[in-house]
């Protein structure tokens, strides 16, 4: 999901995850209809993981094992110790030398860490994040990104807002929203190739599609978005030496 | 966001009206003024004037009602439960029963009057939040309290804690919106016991307290670099000086606080 600020990113991520009421329309999860203000059924609140942006402001346990744990107890799932020591070491975090430390004395990747570990402990199939990536610093966001792509490819759904529209790219789908409206909803590729309309509303594409526009000003071209397939294409075009 | 729609604390209203351009500190001593005349007798005399004093101002504000009714709102239980409480402790005509409740005559009078008291004390008071921004509020009181500085009480730091108190109100209460969202995710109900419940509420508690330090220890260093000393008198950006519309209001003041005094034998009530 990505969109100017703003633009109603976060609303429409708290909608979906029935956090917030909608002030109109519905919000259809599953088979059942969420009405507010009933609460969520825990089962079905169960299903959706929501990752807040900056989540690491809202710990509030001793240890690290509590924190981790507390969806886990809410939930009443079976097997804390084997769900958390799982999540924790899902997120790259040794289990045995995390489990007992403060999570306020962690460092800044560490308690993004923990954070996202104290959501997939329950394994939603829905996970909706709030631009994880805020605030990390570049190699911790290529580690996140890569966990979060291994997440997806356990079957899951994932939703996430991005100003790095380069990870945009990567997604199956797109969302556009610009001042509450959904201005595109596709392919990355089809999203993208609306060149003008998306610098328009202040969103850079990415590098490829970039290099792409120019080509296809000079000729045909075809619509890539990674820059493996960009290299590929201008091979073929021969505009490679 | 729930909490904001509800307290009215800081809610100040903007407008142009009269009441909105009288200087803070005249609008607080009418306050002031207006309470103690409420609380000075028991005549219903001295009560029918003083809601005709505050339909008066509530007109002069410019503010819609519902504003009003918002904070009234507030305080209905109180209002309720101090009618019921005075209704049957009060007095020996019994009026009606039901088993051994019994509301009598006496209670009755006296419940309405404590009532209709204490709405008017929070109507007079909502007229001043209303039409007063925070930091004119604050400003005011620091100007009204800046002869207790000859007794080395730090007035300057007290109404600067208060502008910022204030101010974040609406701040944390996002916050809190936040993090409840957030631990509801993560499984919370907020139902169980007392006990339960209260438990229940430390997951919304220590990141909000977290949070709180975190902003203003930012404040505190944000105010440093721009060169904010304590207990320095600051200089005013807007400069505003007292009118005949003030003069006009502390006369009104004076004026409502005779009556009440003339009045408070007629009509009253007895024990």
């Amino acid at each position: 999901m990505v969109g100017h600020t703003g633009s109603g990113k976060t609303t429409l991520a708290q909608v979906m995850a029935a956090l917030l009421p909608p002030t109109g329309g519905k919000v259809r999860l599953w088979d059942s209809e969420w009405t507010y203000p009933r609460e969520l059924p825990l089962e079905l609140r169960r299903r959706i993981g929501f990752v807040f942006q900056f989540p690491e402001h809202q710990f509030f346990a001793e240890t690290v094992f509590d924190e981790v744990a507390y969806a886990v107890r809410n939930f009443g799932l079976d097997n804390v110790e084997g769900r958390v020591r799982a999540a924790l070491e899902t997120v790259g975090l040794p289990f045995m030398q995390f489990k007992d430390r403060s999570p306020f004395s962690l460092s800044g990747g560490e308690k993004r860490k923990v954070a996202l570990a104290s959501v997939i402990v329950f394994d939603p199939d829905v996970l909706v994040l709030d631009e994880p990536s805020a605030g990390l610093d570049g190699e911790s966001k290529v580690e996140f990104w890569n966990w979060l792509w291994r997440y997806r490819a356990r079957g899951k759904t994932v939703v996430f807002i991005t100003h790095w529209l380069e990870e945009a790219a990567r997604s199956d789908k797109v969302i556009v929203l610009s001042a509450g409206h959904v201005l595109f909803y596709d392919d990355p590729v089809k999203v993208f190739s609306h060149a003008s309309t998306m610098k328009r509303i202040g969103l850079e594409p990415p590098l490829a599609a970039e290099v792409v526009y120019e080509l296809q000003k000079k000729g045909t071209f075809p619509w890539v978005l990674d820059l493996d397939k960009l290299l590929e294409a201008l091979e073929e075009y021969a505009l490679w030496p | 966001m729930a909490l904001r729609d509800t307290v009215l604390i800081g809610q100040f209203v903007p407008a142009s009206s009269a009441l909105h351009r009288t200087r803070a500190e005249t609008k607080i001593l009418m306050t002031l003024g207006l309470i103690v005349s409420a609380f000075l007798s028991k005549s219903f005399a001295v009560q029918s004037f003083l809601y005709f004093v505050l339909i008066i101002l509530l007109l002069l504000s410019q503010v819609p009602l519902r504003f009003y009714a918002k904070s009234a709102r507030a305080v209905l239980w109180l209002v309720l439960i101090t009618f019921v409480f005075n209704a049957l402790l009060t007095g020996s005509h019994v009026l009606w029963q039901i088993g051994w409740l019994a509301f009598k005559l006496e209670g009755v009078v006296q419940g309405a009057f404590f009532g209709l008291r204490l709405f008017f004390v929070i109507f007079a008071s909502t007229v001043l939040t209303v039409t007063t921004s925070p930091v004119d509020l604050a400003d005011g009181l620091n100007n009204l309290l800046r002869p207790l500085q000859r007794v080395r009480v730090p007035v300057e730091e007290f109404s600067l804690i208060m502008t910022i108190a204030l101010r974040f109100i609406p701040v944390l209460a996002d916050e809190a919106d936040r993090i409840v969202k957030a631990q509801k995710a993560r499984g919370l109900t907020l139902s169980g016991g007392v006990m339960q419940r209260i438990e229940k509420l430390i997951p919304i508690v220590v990141p909000l307290f977290v949070s709180a330090f975190m902003k203003a220890e930012d404040l505190a260093l944000a105010m440093e670099v721009r060169g904010y000393v304590p207990g320095v008198r600051r200089s005013k950006y807007k400069v505003t000086r007292f009118g005949v519309r003030d003069i006009g209001f502390a006369f009104m003041t004076l004026l409502v606080v005779v009556v009440s005094v003339a009045l408070r034998e007629v009509w009253t009530f007895s024990l």
